[in-house]
Parts: structure tokens; C-alpha cells; sequence
């Protein structure tokens, strides 16, 4: 439940699209649970449903704008203070620079980068041919890469 | 001056370690297990499902019970007097024969005659028959499961949908209790039907008192049942689908739409209009909303075995009657195409035909933007106003749009109209006059481009003064100007004069500054407003954030430099009283060196939604005259000393 709900955030990095979208995928797969032919791949199909539930969850919300965010989470930031160049100072810059990018590319990055899955199993996931997967990840890298550049001119 | 270390490239392994740093600060809510579970059981259809689980859970501890000798097997019951006792005992004998008088003689749902179950029997019995036939009959909800059996071809029963049926008499089959389900079979005539995802508000609530008298139209041998294994080949071809839930103790039931999607997407009614321009007359038995190559195949059989190339998006999938057989569609939100999965499954039927818009001439305004736009542009004027314009492509061929710059040599000049932008293939202008007061504007363009609409938003009165609008539209296919109607729906004049602004002054005190930040309210909602406390500094972020205050109070976060001046905040708001945008305006000066500070401003707007106002961050190196002329009479910043304090609601000017 917990790697349902980091995959999600990892996409949407909004805590409340991430618990929806995690609800969603729960949902989901215990009504769909059935379905599944294949035991293991399991864990390939319900990151499948994962994915596919951020989609809708943030293609549901991305009109309303700014929306309201947790205050545990403002608050948790007074205290953070990363060194330029360590993970963390990493992974803030790498969560401005995600925000810029479709969901869809957020999701074959996340899936790649996070999840380690190699060409073969994000094809099974996203259930498009492994040339696409190549395709997309190749453009959603280019896509994080200048949007890292812009936070980095930004600071 | 500020230094930096290089930096190593962003390789793989650093994106990783960035990835995995940022997904270790995901903390998730204790309480989602119990949401999800909530989440489950309010679903459309749900009752179904848990139904279907709890009989599935019901089955393994059945089997468990008959491994072990001490539960029940499932029609150990049958002939007893017990809860497999019919209503009345009409017709406790299985041979009992149906009565004389029949009250559904001549009845009829959805067009087809009604028959008896033991009708329907006869017609599942007399060889291969898949004709859409409607069956009266007795159902008596079945309780509990989650079946850990593997999952079958669709069609295949598994679990307790054996007892899932259609009587011919009022039997009660059944009982739930602390040590499982025990189930009976009906003793009088009857079959399995299938009844997933219809919609199951007409069920009864378990436990039940008394079996359910329903009219079904459906059919036994689903075009599916040759994909069943072996051994149930038969077990598929005798199970009645069930496509539509017609009558229910004596009341018409309405369509079954079940919506998976829950609101994104389009509604039924547009796949239901397209339907009924491609195949007029048809009748609609159900609907069911899903994930393209995830919920289809569920839903629809036939998709297990035939994906058409399905993308992950929502599509309605409609069963119909068509000519007393029933046929199935499949209407893709994006594409909003038809495909007629029946006929040879993967055939396109015909790219569907949306309805021709059927705007009124008064204006239509709803919620703004349309969730529909396929854009928004933002459109400035010299003074800094700033207008709206939301662009709906009803025709599918829009590739892009912007502001266009008014061309003399296109169209005639200053000539409203829709024009052909020679700049570019299938590029086109449109051209339209309004006033600096329509702030808010929609641009529908309709199937094929025959038509666009252009409405203004209702609002206040206003001195008004005329401006152009225009807009440069690329397609992706040409479009003939003459043959494209435009109409220009002027705004609706509302009551009263428009609301004068109010200006509030709220001071910020740093340790080596103090900053006057201009609150100006155009909503009429302001009631008080004042530095907030001290917030920390929002990483990554460079817009403007509004969050609900413990006190109830708004409060408006953005992070910005020392190097910003001129700061206001424009509260701004469609319907007077319900501000629906807040604006931080500001000029950075450039170059800038200073490090980034937090703002944060707390207003009393009352009891707003904070989640459905906008924010907008428009702090930027610009010159004096491009700035809001509401800016030029506010106060300078001086002094020295620490975030502090209220301020007095200005008066209206």
C-alpha cells in the first residue's frame, strides 16, 4: 500500500492527488483483481493501475489551479537545508523540474529512474511497444534535463 | 555574489539517487486503507461487487466446510422445507407448472414481448440462440465472497454466480450467518444470469425479505462462450447476459450507466447523441464508462481477446438493440469515434457525428473556464487589463491557437470575421470586437468548423470601450471561410454598477527592511487583511499558493527576492463576493543578486473555497509604464524591523 501510494506522489508530488490517486488504484485492483491471469505480474499490473489512476487523478484536477496544500508540509520545509549537489538538494530541484513536465512523462520517468524497471517492463506496463517506450522515455528525459537547467538558472 | 560547486551531470545513477530522495519524503497517510475501503463501497455498481466478493469468500469456506465435513455444501438443503422453501410454496414442486393465468401475458419491455422463464428455457435448450429476448422471473439476492479461484474467461461462472439466477417462482435461496453463507437452489425452474456492470441500485438490501420480481432483457449464447475452456463451453452458452434491468416489482427501471470514471470524460448524454445520429432507432440497454485497455475487458468481453489498440483513456461502452439483437459500441472520449465492436469488433464504424451545437442566441455562460477548453490565452492590453479568452474545438481539428496580431492585409483590417491567414497551411484568423470590460470570453468552434460561437461573459455595466480581439487558429485540414458561420453572443448586462475596488495597505518588517504590499480587492470580499505569520520558504516553487489558515482566514504564499518592488495583490473575481483569482503584481528589478524570501499575506475573505481560486504570480522586470496604474499612488517602503502587522480595510474610492 505504501509503494502504491510513493508511486503515486513520485507522479502527481501533490500528497492529495497522491492519496486519491492511491485510493483509486486500490479501488481498482480489488475490483479488477480477478482479471489478473498471470500471479506474478502482479506487482507489473498494479503499477499499471497505479499509473493509470495518476493520469485520471491529475487530469481531474489539473484545471483547478493552485489548490490547498497541506500545512505539514510547509511547515515541514523550515527546517531542510540540503547541501548544492547532495541527493536531497537533488531531489528538490528534481521536484520543480518534474512539475513542468506531462504526467505521462512524469509516469515513464518515475517508472525508469525510481521503480528501475527496464524498456521491456514499461512497455508491459504502459502497454505500448517497447520502440514508444524508447521514444518516450528519450523525449521525457530531454524534457526533465532543460527543465533542470531552468530551476538551476532560477536559483 | 553568490557561489556554486560544480556539479556532476545529471547521469542516470544522480537521477536516481534524486528520484529516491525525493520519494523517501512521501509519507503516506495513515489512514488510506480505510478511505480506500470507503472509497469501494460508495462506487456506482459496488453493491455488485461486494456482493461478489462476499459470495466468492462464501465459496472458499464452503469448499473449506465440505473438505472438513462441518459446513453445509452448498444445495445440501434442496427439497427441505427450509430457506429454499418458496414464497408460499406455490410451487415447492419442481414440476409444478405455471399457472393458468398469466399476468404478464401481452407485456412487453424494451419493445420485446415477455416471456416465462420456463419460455426462455426452452428457447436456451432448442439449440444455438442469441436473439435479445425479455424474461420475467424472481431474483433473490445472493450474500458474500472474495474468490480466490483463478480468473475465468468473462463469461465463465465461477464462485457463487451458480446461484445467481432467474426463478420462475418467488423462492428464497439463502442465508447468511456468523459461519458463512449456505445457499439453496431454487427448486422450481430457472438459470444463471449475469449481471455484471449494471448498475444494482434496484437491488434490495441484504438481508433480503423476499425474492425480487424483475422482467430482464438479455441473451444466452453470448458471441463469447467459443472462447470459454472446454468444460464450460456449455456453462457459458446457457448463461443469460443480462443487458438491461427493465422491471422491478412492476416499476420501469432507467438505463444502467455505470461511470467508472467518476466525472472526467465526457458524459453519457454526448455518447448517446452520437449514437443516435449514426444509428437512429437503436435503443440503449446500458452504459458503462471505463479505462481504455483496462476496464473494457471487464465490461465488454469481446475486448478480452481484441484490444483495437485501446490507449488508457475513458470510453463509453453502450449496449444497444439493435433489430432485436443486441450490439455493442464503444464511444472514445478523446476521438469522440464510434466503433461498432459487434460487427466484425475491430471495424470503425464511422467517425460519429456530434450533434450540431445548439447554442441559444442568450448567452449559455456556466462555470469558466469550460472544463473542455482545449486552451486559455491570456490577452494584456496597454493598460495592463488583462482579458480571458478560453478556446472549446468541438471539431477535433484545432492544432493550436494564440493571440493574433492584428493584420491589415488579412481580412480587410479591422473587418470582424474568419478569415484565411496566408502565413501558413490551414492557418486562419478570427476577428471579433468587444470592450476592455468583457474580461472573460469563450470561442466554441463546432463539427467541422461550421460554425464558431464567440460569448462574453455576464458582467457588470461599464463605461465601455470598444477593442479588437483575435485569435490565430492552425487546423489540420482546410477550411473554407465562406462556409463558416460566426456568431458573437454580446455579454449579459448584470444589475447594479460594477463594485469600485477597495486598497488595503499591509506592511511586511524584515530585520533590514519594511515593504508595503497593496492589497486591492475587485471581488467585493475583502474584510481585513494583514501579514501572516512567519511561513518558511516553499522550495521549487515560483508561484503563488493559497492555503486555508487555522483561523479561517486565506492566506496567499509566494516566494520572491528583495530585488522585487511595486508589490500588490489583486483579488479578483468573476461573480462579485466569490473571488475566483488572486494576482501578486510586482517589478523584480534586474539583474538580480539577492536570495530568494518568503511573503505571505493572510485576508479575510470569509468563507471561500481555496481550493477553487487561482493563483497567479506576475512579478517580472517590466517598465513603469507597463505597470497598473492602480500601483502608481501606493506608498514606498521604509524602515527597519520584524513581519508585522494589521491593517484597516481602505475605503472605496
Amino acid at each position: 500500500m505504501d509503494a502504491v501510494y510513493r508511486l503515486s506522489f513520485a507522479i502527481l508530488a501533490d500528497e492529495a492527488d497522491a492519496r486519491d490517486a492511491a485510493q483509486e488504484t486500490f479501488v481498482a485492483a480489488w475490483r479488477q483483481i480477478g482479471k489478473l491471469r498471470d500471479p506474478d505480474r502482479f506487482d507489473a499490473w498494479l503499477q499499471r493501475v497505479a499509473v493509470n489512476a495518476a493520469r485520471m487523478t491529475h487530469r481531474a484536477r489539473r484545471r483547478r489551479g493552485v489548490r490547498e496544500i497541506a500545512s505539514s508540509r510547509v511547515a515541514g520545509v523550515d527546517g531542510f537545508r540540503a547541501t548544492d549537489g547532495s541527493p536531497d538538494a537533488d531531489a528538490m530541484t528534481l521536484d520543480a523540474a518534474m512539475r513542468h513536465l506531462t504526467v505521462e512523462q512524469r509516469s515513464i520517468l518515475v517508472l525508469h529512474h525510481l521503480e528501475g524497471h527496464p524498456m521491456a517492463a514499461l512497455a508491459e506496463i504502459l502497454a505500448i511497444p517497447v520502440g514508444t517506450v524508447k521514444s518516450r522515455l528519450h523525449t521525457a528525459r530531454q524534457a526533465l534535463q532543460a527543465a533542470i537547467d531552468a530551476e538551476a538558472r532560477d536559483r | 555574489m553568490t557561489t556554486s560547486t560544480p556539479r556532476a551531470p545529471w547521469d542516470d545513477e544522480r537521477l536516481a539517487a534524486a528520484f529516491a530522495a525525493r520519494a523517501a519524503r512521501a509519507v503516506p497517510p495513515v489512514d488510506l486503507a480505510s478511505s480506500a475501503n470507503a472509497a469501494l463501497r460508495a462506487r456506482p455498481g459496488s453493491e455488485v461487487i461486494w456482493r461478489r466478493l462476499i459470495v466468492r469468500a462464501a465459496v472458499v469456506i464452503l469448499a473449506v466446510g465440505a473438505v472438513s465435513g462441518g459446513i453445509a455444501l452448498l444445495g445440501a438443503q434442496r427439497g427441505s422445507s427450509g430457506p429454499g422453501q418458496p414464497m408460499d410454496s406455490p410451487s415447492a414442486n419442481p414440476s409444478a407448472s405455471p399457472s393458468p393465468f398469466d399476468p404478464w401475458a401481452g407485456r412487453e419491455a424494451m419493445g420485446l414481448p415477455v416471456i416465462s422463464v420456463s419460455d426462455a428455457i426452452a428457447i436456451r435448450d432448442g439449440g444455438v440462440d442469441d436473439r435479445e429476448i425479455a424474461v420475467h422471473g424472481w431474483f433473490w439476492p445472493v450474500g458474500a465472497i472474495p474468490c480466490t479461484l483463478p480468473p475465468p474467461q468473462p463469461l465463465e461462472p465461477v464462485c457463487l454466480d451458480h446461484y445467481i439466477v432467474l426463478m420462475a417462482e418467488p423462492e428464497k435461496l439463502g442465508t447468511g450467518g456468523s459461519t458463512g453463507y449456505h445457499g439453496d437452489e431454487p427448486t422450481g425452474p430457472s438459470f444463471q444470469i449475469d449481471l455484471d456492470d449494471l448498475d444494482s441500485a434496484w437491488q434490495p438490501a441484504l438481508p433480503p425479505s423476499q425474492p425480487v420480481e424483475i422482467a430482464v432483457v438479455g441473451h444466452f449464447d453470448d458471441r463469447l462462450s467459443t472462447s470459454c475452456s472446454a468444460e464450460q463451453q456449455n456453462a457459458c452458452r446457457d448463461r443469460f447476459v443480462v443487458d438491461r434491468v427493465d422491471l422491478v416489482n412492476g416499476s420501469r427501471q432507467p438505463t444502467s450507466v455505470v461511470d467508472y470514471v467518476e466525472g472526467a470524460g465526457k458524459p453519457f448524454d454526448e455518447a448517446q447523441a452520437v449514437i443516435d445520429v449514426v444509428r437512429p432507432g437503436v435503443t440503449v440497454l446500458s452504459a458503462t464508462h471505463g479505462i481504455g485497455g483496462f476496464d473494457p475487458p471487464r465490461i465488454e468481453p469481446s475486448f478480452f481477446y481484441h484490444s483495437l489498440g485501446l490507449k488508457q483513456e475513458a470510453m463509453w461502452i453502450v449496449s444497444v438493440l439493435d433489430h432485436g439483437a443486441v450490439a455493442t459500441y464503444v464511444f472514445i472520449d478523446s476521438t469522440a469515434d464510434l466503433y461498432d465492436i459487434t460487427r466484425g469488433r475491430s471495424e470503425l464504424m464511422a467517425p460519429a457525428l456530434p450533434p450540431e451545437p445548439t447554442r441559444d442566441p442568450t448567452p449559455s455562460w456556466g462555470p469558466w473556464p469550460p472544463e473542455n477548453a482545449f486552451s486559455v490565452l491570456e490577452f494584456k492590453d496597454d493598460m495592463g487589463r488583462k482579458a480571458f479568452v478560453a478556446v472549446v474545438d468541438e471539431s477535433g481539428l484545432l492544432e493550436w491557437v494564440q493571440e493574433g496580431v492584428p493584420d491589415s492585409a488579412i481580412g480587410g483590417g479591422a473587418t470582424d470575421g474568419f478569415f484565411r491567414d496566408p502565413s501558413g497551411a490551414h492557418r486562419y484568423r478570427l476577428r471579433w470586437t468587444t470592450t476592455i470590460c468583457d474580461l472573460q470570453m469563450t470561442v466554441s468552434i463546432g463539427h467541422d468548423v461550421a460554425r464558431i460561437i464567440v460569448e462574453h461573459a455576464p458582467r457588470n455595466g461599464c463605461d465601455t470601450m470598444a477593442v479588437g480581439r483575435e485569435l490565430v487558429l492552425q487546423f489540420t485540414e482546410d477550411v473554407h471561410p465562406a462556409d463558416v458561420e460566426l456568431k458573437v453572443i454580446e455579454a449579459t448586462l448584470l444589475p447594479g454598477p460594477p463594485p469600485e475596488p477597495t486598497t488595503t495597505v499591509v506592511t511586511l518588517e524584515r530585520s533590514d527592511s519594511t515593504e508595503s504590499i497593496l492589497v486591492i480587492d475587485h471581488a467585493a470580499s475583502l474584510m481585513g487583511a494583514r501579514a501572516a505569520n512567519p511561513v518558511p520558504l516553499i522550495p521549487d516553487f515560483s508561484g503563488v499558493r493559497i492555503i486555508r489558515a487555522d483561523d479561517g482566514g486565506t492566506v496567499v504564499l509566494w516566494n520572491g527576492t528583495l530585488c522585487d518592488r511595486d508589490l500588490s495583490i489583486s483579488i479578483e473575481a468573476h461573480d462579485v463576493g466569490h473571488p475566483d483569482r488572486i494576482v501578486v503584481h510586482g517589478t523584480r528589478l534586474e539583474p538580480c543578486r539577492m536570495a530568494l524570501v518568503r511573503r505571505a499575506i493572510w485576508l479575510d475573505l470569509g468563507p471561500v473555497d481555496v481550493a477553487s481560486i487561482v493563483g497567479q504570480l506576475d512579478v517580472g522586470p517590466r517598465s513603469d509604464a507597463q505597470r497598473d496604474p492602480e500601483r502608481q499612488a501606493r506608498p514606498g517602503t521604509s524602515g527597519v524591523g520584524r513581519l508585522v502587522g494589521d491593517a484597516a480595510v481602505g475605503h472605496r474610492q
